[in-house]
Formats: structure tokens, C-alpha cells, sequence
């Protein structure tokens, strides 16, 4: 799930930037910071929309670098148990698949596959019902649900699940939906 | 990076992986409602346990099944408005608490109208865990990736040792399964392989299909002829590719190569600069992969490091059609120095094992066929206690009739034979869905044709005096390529093995018109599956340990 949350962070920035674009230059920081990282309370940080609020600088002891606390809003987005994403199969094998929500991976198990799926073995691995009508590959498009997710302070992962009405396949590789 | 709700100065969250409990959406804002902080996680969140969370998660929407959609919203904000005077947000804080809330209502109110809604229906929970499929439901849990269960998503319990499970990184790094999902997995995957007409092969690397040797173990001389080989005399395309060689970026080289350093030269000889090392493909391996893929779905499963399995996958096999995905490595054994199944995702009644080391598979020597090694490298001799080697005597395995060459004879009449004799139980007992055909029978019966009618006497070749010669592993093995092993001479006898001419059964032998062979004859029947000629294997006047080169047959390396 996305949410529009403010954030805070502490910039350090080399005096040789203080000058009449130091605005611009922490913002450009923060941007390369705080964007595509991934913290485990608030989830992946997809893009920061507004700066609200930059503190006033304190000089570090030492070095003459200059701490600016900063206030930010941002995009970030957060998997959750129970929550349906739509996804691209990134890989197939005998246990199941890997599949990738922006930046979340998620691996749906064959437990969690329907049980009229069944795993072939071959250049291109895959699952796919007996009739051969829906064939689940690599860069398939899938919508799942979140059934169990682990979360460090880097580092989200999820495990999925197709078993349920209206879920599984929703475009085949190349983006036909 | 600090949150709005919590001190500005804390720390990311960093210092514990926070418990699966706040990961369940709705337990997560009811945490927050608690505590009045968004993302707040309470110290108790940690104790939280899978079970609590479900059991909140369920209160809550009973809690609110009575209410409508308005009086649920407002209840929401009523209770965050509480809450929140007890902790300390900041005006910004509040607004962002509302926005936070706004989402979070959305997802809590389709909870709550549950019925028809598809995403977040509570019944559909319950659908989930009843369905939980391929049979049973957990607890036991069948395995888990990243610490979370495959089949029900809650994360690893601390006491599930790892004890009962077998990790299989080679499939995925973070991947664990229990022995018993292993063990279902072994048989779906049996029924699908069978229909495909196709059994399992492991193949070992070392000594099997190559042979390595790191640069500073190779002496001199054979450094010489080792860089001449490599280089070749050439011509086409052998000698762009030893230009290539040269430049470092050779346009007949893959990308892969180029990235790894690693430098391809003539006849499947390697240098790969990363490792320090040769490395020497056996003769005719590519044509031998590429066949046994037709019977076979194969593994390479070595005792070596990682990186270099999968250094010399990526030789062997550079666009990943054998096995990829199916390289086994040391770490993921689960035993020290031993080989075993139980990290193979297929039924031990399908598996053929090609190896030279019969002692790494304590478990698994009916399925094992066993290869003479390949020593190409004058090092690799020497750690087996053997003076020379192909390379110093710039020689090399013949392709047609090599190690591999004779190894997919083999594997192909194990595979006719397995699936003649599947069909003909099929026929037999149809409606029977047992697995009906084992390789470890079909391996031991095909050795015992070898020797076939071959009456054999040793002749001093057991230690005087041994109670039981039937004991004796040269005894054993005559026996199981086929051979009638007797302890006297008698009109019937066909073979006498022996070290010299001296002996009495020697002089009988020569008398009556009988074989006399040096006993690495059977080694010879043993390794190249057939009745090799008596004539290459003569017993010298004097005894000897005669030591062949090869039982294989060998050709000469033109530079
Ligand atoms: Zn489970």
C-alpha cells in the first residue's frame, strides 16, 4: 500500500556547497538519499514530493561538515498481510515462483498455487493448467495477495498467494492483458 | 531516518526486524490507534505472536461487524483523537496522522463490509487457510523462505531447528524445506519426470567431466606445453580465439567469459585467471551433455566451493539448459565429505549418480556409476599417489572411447532398461500407482552382465592364509560384474587372475589354454562396462603392480 507520510532526516553536506543553491543542493541530496531505500517500519521510499522544512545547520566538531535536519514528505509504499498487489513473474521453479511488485519480492509457493496448476519443467519454466489455457511464466503479469511477510530495517519480503478467486494471471509476458 | 511520532534523533528501526504481528495491516493501525503514533512500534510488538495478531485482527472486525460504515470512521478518528493527547505529536503530526488514518479507513472499511468485497474479505481468510492445498495444513509447516512459512505466512517459530529441515540454497538462497515437504515434492516430481520418459542424473565435476589445476601446482614444463596447447598452432577459428586470448576481449568470446576473465582455448582447455587455474574439459562432454539431457534431467553436484561450481557450470553449460538452477555445492550438503539425496528434490529410485569417488555416496551406491578418473593435470595425479598424468605425456582421452563415451553407453541402457521394464509393469498391474521400477535394481543387474560366464581363480592375490577369500574386494567385485568366483582350479574355469607366471594355477592356465590376466582387468571390466581383451592385460614373469594410464582409451595431443 502507498502512503503520503512525512519523514525526518539528518544531511551532512561539505561547507564547499554553502552558497545561494544550498537549498537545491540538500534537496538534490536528500532525493538520492532516501529514494529506492527501503526501511522496514515505513517501507520502500518511492519518491519525495515536498520539502517542508530545513533546520538550521550545526557545524560537526572536526570536520566542518554541517548537519541539517530535514523534513520531508514522501511516497512510500508498504506490503502488508492481506493486501492484493499486482506483480511480474521473475522466476519459476519447482517450488513455486518469484514475482516482483515494484521493488517487493514476493514468492508464491506451489501451496499457494491452484491445484489444477501444474509445474513444467523446460526451457521455460512454468505453471500451467491441464488445458494449457492459463500458463504462468516468466514476466507474467500475476495478482496476488500477501499472506505472510518478513521485515528487517532494509529489507521487505513477502510470501504470496494465487489460491483465491481473482487472483493469478492477469497478462501474459510482453504486457497483452 | 526518524519518524514524525517518535523522537527525531532515534535511530532507523534498525534494532530489531520487527515481529510479523505489525505486518498484518490491521493489526498494525490498531497498534498505532493504542498508541497514538503512526508506525509506532510498542515495545510489545515484538512479543506479539502470529496467533495474537490473527486474534486482534478478528476481534476488531467483530467488533465492528454491528456498526455501520459512518459510525466506524468516526470511532476511528474518535479514538485517535483520544489517544493522541496522551503522546506528544506536533500539528503536522496530527495531519499526517489523519491522512495515515484516511488510508487506513478505506482498508479497515471494506474489512469491515467484508460481504461482497473481494480484496479484503475476512472470509476470504478463512478460505485461505482451509484451502491451503497439496495437501495438509500447518502447523507442521512445509518450509519456508526468508524466515516465513510458504504455505501460511507466519514467520519461522524459533524452536523449528533447522535440524528438521534441509536447506536448499542452490535453489534459492533463503529457501528451507521440511523433510517431509521434501519428501512430497520427491514423488509429483516422479510422476512428472516418469510421463516425460526421463529419469534423474547428478553428475560430479571433478575427475567426471573436467579436471582443474591451479597454476602455481603446475611445473614448468607442463606450464610449456600447457600455453602451447592453449594457444594451439591453430588455424580458423582456433586461431582467433588465441588472439582473443591475447587481447583479453575477444569478439568470440561471451559476455560471461569477458566478465570472469576466463579465456577459452583449444579442446575445452580453460584458464580462469579469477580462480588461479586450468581447467581441462574431458573429451566429448558437450556431446555427452547434450544426449543425457534427452533421458536425463541432470544436477551437478560437487564437494567444491560455490563460485567455482558455478564457474565451471557456466563452462560446461553456458546458456544454463542442463542445470541451471540444479548446481549443488559443499555448503549445501548437510553432512561433512558426504553426498547425500536428501538435498536432491528427486526420488531415489530415479537417480543415477556419476562419480569417481564411490566413498562420498555411503548411502547411495546402487545408484552410483562409478567413472575412472580423468587426470589431466600432472597435480591432479599426484594427489592420487600417480606418477603421470595425460598432460606430461601429451596425451589426451580418446572422444569415442573415453570415460564419458563409455558412461553414456551405460546411461543409456539404464534407461532403456528402466523404462522397458516401467512399461511392462505398467501393463501388469494396471491401476497400480506404485513406483514400480528402481534404478538401484536396474544398475546392479546391468553391471552383473559383464563378466557374464567368466569362471574365475585368483592366484596369490590374497593374503595367505585369508579365512574367507569371498570377502575380499577384488572377490566382490568379479562377482558383481557377473563373474563365478571359485576358490580351485576345475575343468570350468576360464580366467585366472594373477600378479606373476610363477605360480601353479599361472602354469595351469598356460597349459589348458585358459585366460591369465593381471587383475586390473576386473578394474578395467569394471570401469568400461564391457569384457575387456585378456591380451592388454598380461601377467609379467616377474610380479608387478602394472600400473595403466588409462583404462579409457587415449590419443595423442598434435600441437
Ligand atoms: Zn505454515
Amino acid at each position: 500500500m502507498f502512503f503520503h507520510i512525512i519523514l525526518e532526516r539528518n544531511l551532512q553536506l561539505h561547507p564547499r556547497y554553502f552558497g545561494p543553491h544550498l537549498r537545491d543542493k540538500l534537496v538534490s541530496k536528500l532525493i538520492h538519499d532516501v529514494e529506492g531505500t527501503c526501511s522496514g517500519r515505513h517501507g520502500f521510499v518511492v519518491a519525495v514530493t515536498a520539502v517542508e522544512n530545513i533546520g538550521k545547520g550545526l557545524i560537526r566538531d572536526g570536520t566542518g561538515y554541517v548537519t541539517f535536519p530535514v523534513k520531508y514528505q514522501c511516497v512510500v509504499f508498504r506490503p502488508f498481510k492481506g493486501e492484493i498487489l499486482e506483480s511480474v513473474v521473475t522466476m519459476v521453479n519447482k517450488m513455486g515462483f518469484f514475482a516482483e511488485a515494484g521493488p517487493v519480492q514476493i514468492f508464491v509457493s506451489n501451496h499457494l498455487i491452484p491445484d489444477d496448476m501444474a509445474f513444467q519443467a523446460g526451457d521455460v519454466p512454468c505453471y500451467e493448467t491441464s488445458d494449457g489455457s492459463v500458463r504462468i511464466q516468466k514476466d507474467s503479469e500475476v495478482r496476488l495477495k500477501i499472506v505472510g511477510t518478513r521485515v528487517d530495517a532494509t529489507e521487505i519480503f513477502c510470501i504470496g498467494t494465487i489460491k483465491d478467486d481473482f487472483l493469478g494471471l492477469t497478462g501474459d509476458p510482453g504486457g497483452a492483458a | 531516518m526518524s519518524s514524525i511520532g517518535s523522537v527525531p534523533a532515534s535511530p532507523s528501526p534498525s534494532a530489531s526486524p520487527s515481529s510479523s504481528a505489525s505486518d498484518d495491516f490491521a493489526a498494525l493501525v490498531e497498534e498505532e490507534i493504542l498508541a497514538g503514533s503512526p508506525f509506532h512500534s510498542s515495545p510489545d510488538s515484538d512479543l506479539f505472536n502470529e496467533k495474537e495478531a490473527q486474534r486482534v485482527d478478528e476481534d476488531e472486525i467483530i467488533d465492528h461487524e454491528n456498526e455501520d460504515d459512518d459510525g466506524f470512521e468516526d470511532k476511528e478518528n474518535e479514538s485517535l483523537e483520544n489517544e493522541s493527547t496522551d503522546s506528544e505529536p506536533g500539528a503536522s503530526d496530527f495531519e499526517l496522522q489523519r491522512k495515515r488514518l484516511r488510508s487506513s479507513e478505506v482498508v479497515l472499511g471494506k474489512r469491515q463490509r467484508g460481504v461482497d468485497d473481494l480484496q479484503f474479505n475476512s472470509d476470504n481468510d478463512d478460505k485461505i487457510e482451509a484451502s491451503v492445498g497439496r495437501g495438509g495444513s500447518c502447523p507442521p509447516h512445509p518450509g519456508f523462505m526468508w524466515g516465513v512459512c510458504i504455505r501460511c505466512g507466519v514467520m519461522k517459530p524459533s524452536d523449528d531447528s533447522i535440524e528438521n529441515g534441509v536447506a536448499l540454497r542452490y535453489i534459492h538462497e533463503e529457501l528451507e524445506l521440511s523433510r517431509k515437504e521434501a519428501a512430497r515434492l520427491r514423488q509429483d516430481e516422479l510422476k512428472q519426470i516418469l510421463s516425460k520418459r526421463k529419469l534423474y542424473l547428478i553428475l560430479d565435476l571433478d575427475h567426471t567431466l573436467l579436471n582443474s589445476s591451479r597454476f602455481q601446482e603446475v611445473p614448468p614444463e607442463e606450464q610449456t606445453f600447457l600455453t602451447a596447447f592453449f594457444q594451439g598452432a591453430g588455424s580458423g577459428e582456433d586461431g582467433k580465439s588465441t588472439k582473443a586470448s591475447e587481447e583479453n576481449t575477444g569478439p568470440d568470446l561471451t559476455t560471461a567469459e569477458q566478465n570472469s576473465g576466463v579465456q577459452a582455448g583449444r579442446e575445452g582447455l580453460y584458464m580462469l585467471p579469477s580462480f588461479h587455474m586450468w581447467t581441462k574439459l574431458r573429451p566429448f562432454v558437450h556431446r555427452f551433455l547434450e544426449q543425457a539431457s534427452n533421458m536425463f534431467e541432470m544436477y551437478v553436484y560437487t564437494m567444491g566451493e560455490r563460485a567455482y561450481a558455478l564457474a565451471m557450470a557456466q563452462l560446461l553449460d553456458p546458456s544454463g539448459r542442463y542445470f541451471k538452477g540444479r548446481v549443488i555445492s559443499k555448503a549445501d550438503s548437510t553432512h561433512r565429505n558426504i553426498k547425500d539425496l536428501d538435498v536432491v528434490l528427486s526420488a531415489e529410485s530415479a537417480v543415477v549418480i556419476l562419480d569417481d569417488t564411490e566413498g562420498v555416496w555411503p548411502r547411495h551406491r546402487d545408484n552410483l556409476i562409478v567413472m575412472e578418473r580423468y587426470h589431466f593435470f600432472t597435480s591432479s595425479c599426484r594427489h592420487f599417489g600417480l606418477e603421470s598424468s595425460l598432460s606430461r605425456e601429451h596425451k589426451d582421452e580418446s572422444e569415442s572411447e573415453g570415460g564419458l563415451a563409455t558412461a553414456l553407453k551405460v546411461l543409456h541402457s539404464v534407461h532403456e532398461t528402466f523404462f522397458h521394464d516401467f512399461d511392462q509393469v505398467r501393463e501388469d498391474c494396471i491401476g497400480s500407482s506404485d513406483p514400480v521400477k528402481d534404478v538401484r535394481q536396474v544398475i546392479p543387474s546391468l553391471r552383473a552382465k559383464i563378466l557374464m560366464g567368466c569362471r574365475i581363480v585368483f592366484s596369490r592375490i590374497f593374503p595367505v592364509g585369508l579365512a574367507n577369500p569371498e570377502s575380499h574386494p577384488l572377490w566382490q567385485l568379479a562377482e558383481a560384474l557377473g563373474a563365478q568366483c571359485v576358490a580351485s582350479i576345475d575343468d570350468s574355469v576360464t580366467h585366472v587372475v594373477a600378479l606373476d607366471r610363477g605360480t601353479d594355477k599361472a602354469r595351469w592356465a598356460k597349459q589348458n589354454g585358459r585366460f591369465l590376466v593381471h587383475p586390473s582387468w576386473i578394474d578395467a571390466a569394471y570401469y568400461r562396462w564391457c569384457c575387456p581383451h585378456e591380451e592388454d592385460f598380461p601377467v609379467a614373469d616377474v610380479q608387478t603392480k602394472y600400473m595403466k594410464l588409462s583404462f579409457s582409451k587415449t590419443v595423442d595431443i598434435c600441437l
